[in-house]
C-alpha cells in the first residue's frame, strides 16, 4: 500500500499538469499558439479559435482518462505489477496528450497556409535585431558554492555518508554548469520592437537563473535532512516531500509567470512584421535547423530549452531520451528481477563473502569481532542510501543502538546475521533461506572456535558468540 | 536594426552581413561610432558560424566601413569609404543595364535611383 500511495503521490498528479500546460499553449504568446505562429489577426479568426476549443476539449478528454487509468493502477497487488502499470502508465501520460497538440498544430498550419499566412519568402531567413542582443553577463558560481558548502560541512556530522555528500555537492556545481549552458543567450525577438525585444530576453534569463539556484540549495536542504533525520524515517519522508513539492510548486510558478508576461507584453504584437521560425519546429515541438549551429535551442514558450535535431549530438540526446521512456515499462520487470534475486552467504578460506547478483560484500574472518544471529530486525532499520524493496535491503542503512549499518538482506526471511569489526563497523545480512543463514552462521562459528579469536556472547534477542 | 540572413539565397551568408551593415550606414540605421556586435554574440544570436561573421566583419574593415580596437570593439568607422570602389561602378553598370532591358526608360531609372537614394537619407 505504502508503494501505491508513493507513487501516486509522486507522478499520479502528471495528467493534471500535463492538461494546464498544454491548455496553456492555445494562448496566443509571442505570437505562438499550439507551436503556430499566426498574425494578430488570426487572434479574431472565426477557425482558429474553433480549433483552439477543440484543442482544449481534447486536451481534457485525454488527460481525464489518464487520471481514471491512474486510478486503475491502484487494483494491482504485487511489486512487479505495481512498478509495471505505473510506468507503462507514465510513458502514455507523457505521450498521448501530445496527439492532440500535434493534430491542432497541421490543423493551425494547413489554416495558416490557406489564409496566405506565411511568410514564403522569409521561410529560411533568421533574423536578428543588433540593437536588442542580451549582454553576456551570467550569475556567479559563487552565488551556487554555499550550497555546495553546506553539503560538504554535513561531512563532519556524518562521515560514513561523505560520498554521499560529496555527490550532493557536486550535484549543487553542476547546477549551476546547468543554469549556464544549457541556455542559448538568444534575444527573444517577436517583431522590430527592440525594448519588447529585450524585456522579453531578461524575464526569461532572470527567472532562469532563479530556478537554479533555488534547486541547487533546495539539493542541500535534502542533504541536510538526510544528514540529522536519517533516525526518523517518517520525519525524514514527509520533509523530503515538502521540500519537494515546494521546489514542484516554485518551478511551476516560474514557469506560468514568464508564460504569463510573455502573453500580456505581445498581446498587441503580429500586427505588423514578426518573427517566424515555424518551419524550423517539427509538429511545433522539436527543433531541427541545419543553418543553425547551436545544439541547446531554447523552447519558444516558457523557460525550457530544448535540443537542434539537425546536429548529430541533438540526435543522440533524442534517441536516448526516446530509449529511456521506451524502457521505463521494464523497469517494473528489472526491480522485480532485483526483489527476488538469490542472496548467497559463503565462508570460504578465512573470508565471508555474501552476494547478490553483481553486488559483493567480503569480510575477512579475522577482522569479525562479534556475530549475532537475530530473530528479528533491528528497530528503526532506515535506508540511507542504497536499495528498499518489501523483499530486498541492500546499502547503508541506519538502526537504534547500532547506528550506521551495511545490509544485504531479505526481510521477509529471519534469522539475520549481524557483524560487527574490530573496526566497529556493522553489516547485517541474510539469504531467503533461514536454514542457508543458519549454516553461514554455523561456519563463521567453527571458524571462529578454530581461529579461537572470536568472544562468545549471549544477547537477549539472538544467539551469538 | 535587424538583419536577416537568408539561408535559401546564393549571396553568401558573409556578403549578406556586409551588405546590410553597408545599408545600414548609408540608411542611418548605423551612426559613426556605433559599436556592432562582438563575432561572438553576433554568432550566436544568428546560429551562424563565428568564422563567417569573422570573415564578413574582415572585409568591412578592409573597406574602411568599420573599425576595431582593444577597447571599444568594433564600432562603425567614422571615416567611412570617400573613394568609390570601381567594382561597385561595374556594378552600377550592370544592374541599370538590367533595368533597360527591362524596359525601364532613363526617366524611370533616375527617378527609382532619386527613390531609393532619398530612403537612405
Amino acid at each position: 500500500m505504502a508503494l501505491k500511495l508513493i507513487l501516486w503521490a509522486s507522478i499520479g498528479w502528471m495528467p493534471i499538469l500535463m492538461c494546464v500546460m498544454l491548455n496553456n499553449e492555445a494562448k496566443f504568446k509571442k505570437n505562438i499558439a499550439v507551436g503556430v505562429t499566426l498574425p494578430h489577426e488570426a487572434r479574431e479568426d472565426n477557425d482558429v479559435l474553433q480549433i483552439l476549443k477543440n484543442y482544449k476539449k481534447w486536451m481534457i478528454i485525454v488527460n481525464v482518462i489518464m487520471l481514471v487509468l491512474a486510478c486503475a493502477c491502484m487494483f494491482f497487488n504485487s511489486d512487479v505489477l505495481i512498478m509495471t502499470s505505473w510506468f507503462i502508465w507514465l510513458d502514455v501520460a507523457i505521450v498521448v496528450p501530445y496527439i492532440p497538440y500535434v493534430y491542432t498544430n497541421t490543423k493551425l498550419k494547413e489554416l495558416k497556409a490557406l489564409r496566405g499566412w506565411n511568410h514564403t519568402a522569409e521561410q529560411q531567413t533568421v533574423s536578428v535585431n543588433i540593437d536588442a542582443l542580451p549582454d553576456n553577463h551570467w550569475i556567479s558560481p559563487w552565488v551556487f558554492l554555499p550550497s555546495a558548502l553546506i553539503c560538504l560541512v554535513l561531512i563532519l556530522f556524518d562521515p560514513e555518508m561523505s560520498v554521499m555528500y560529496i555527490l550532493f555537492a557536486v550535484t549543487c556545481l553542476l547546477f549551476w554548469a546547468s543554469y549556464r549552458y544549457l541556455y542559448r543567450n538568444k534575444a527573444e525577438m517577436v517583431d522590430e520592437n527592440t525594448e519588447l525585444t529585450i524585456v522579453l530576453s531578461r524575464i526569461r534569463k532572470y527567472n532562469w537563473g532563479k530556478m537554479w539556484i533555488i534547486t541547487s540549495y533546495a539539493m542541500s536542504v535534502y542533504a541536510v535532512m538526510m544528514c540529522f533525520f536519517q533516525n526518523a524515517p517518517v520525519l525524514s519522508m514527509v520533509l523530503i516531500v515538502a521540500v519537494t513539492i515546494i521546489l514542484c510548486v516554485y518551478a511551476f510558478k516560474i514557469e506560468f509567470k514568464t508564460r504569463y508576461l510573455q502573453e500580456k507584453l505581445t498581446k498587441d504584437s503580429g500586427q505588423e512584421w514578426y518573427a517566424d521560425e515555424d518551419d524550423h519546429w517539427i509538429w511545433g515541438i522539436f527543433y531541427y535547423n541545419p543553418n543553425d549551429s547551436r545544439l541547446i535551442i531554447n523552447s519558444r514558450i516558457g523557460i525550457n530549452s530544448s535540443v537542434n535535431l539537425a546536429k548529430t549530438a541533438g540526435k543522440i540526446i533524442m534517441a536516448v531520451t526516446v530509449l529511456l521512456l521506451a524502457a521505463m515499462p521494464f523497469m517494473g520487470v528489472w526491480m522485480g528481477a532485483i526483489g527476488s534475486q538469490e542472496i548467497t552467504a559463503v565462508v570460504d578460506q578465512g573470508t565471508f563473502t555474501v552476494s547478490a547478483g553483481s553486488t559483493v560484500y567480503q569480510i575477512k574472518t579475522s577482522d569479525i569481532k562479534e556475530v549475532t544471529l537475530l530473530e528479528e530486525l533491528p528497530s528503526h532499520l532506515s535506508r540511507k542510501m542504497g536499495t528498499g524493496m518489501d523483499t530486498y535491503l541492500e546499502g547503508k542503512f541506519s538502526a537504534d543502538t547500532i547506528g550506521n549499518v551495511t545490509v544485504l538482506l531479505d526481510p521477509t526471511v529471519s534469522p539475520y546475521l549481524l557483524i560487527q569489526t574490530n573496526e566497529g563497523k556493522y553489516y547485517l545480512f541474510g539469504t531467503r533461506d533461514a536454514d542457508k543463514t543458519k549454516d553461514a552462521y554455523q561456519q563463521l562459528k567453527s571458524t571462529a572456535m578454530q581461529e579461537e579469536v572470536l568472544p562468545v556472547l549471549q544477547l537477549s534477542h539472538g544467539l551469538s558468540w | 536594426m535587424i538583419l536577416k540572413f537568408d539561408f535559401a539565397s546564393k549571396v553568401p551568408l558573409y556578403m549578406q552581413l556586409r551588405n546590410q551593415i553597408v545599408i545600414g550606414i548609408a540608411e542611418g540605421k548605423l551612426q559613426a561610432g556605433e559599436k556592432l556586435p562582438t563575432v561572438r554574440a553576433l554568432a550566436d544570436e544568428s546560429g551562424i558560424n563565428s568564422m563567417t561573421v569573422s570573415k564578413a566583419y574582415q572585409l568591412l574593415k578592409q573597406e574602411n566601413y568599420i573599425v576595431t580596437d582593444r577597447r571599444g570593439g568594433t564600432v562603425v568607422a567614422s571615416n567611412t569609404p570617400t573613394k568609390v570602389d570601381p567594382k561597385t561602378v561595374n556594378m552600377l553598370r550592370l544592374h541599370i543595364s538590367e533595368l533597360r532591358v527591362a524596359g525601364m526608360s532613363k526617366e524611370e531609372v533616375m527617378d527609382l535611383c532619386e527613390k531609393l537614394y532619398e530612403e537612405g537619407i
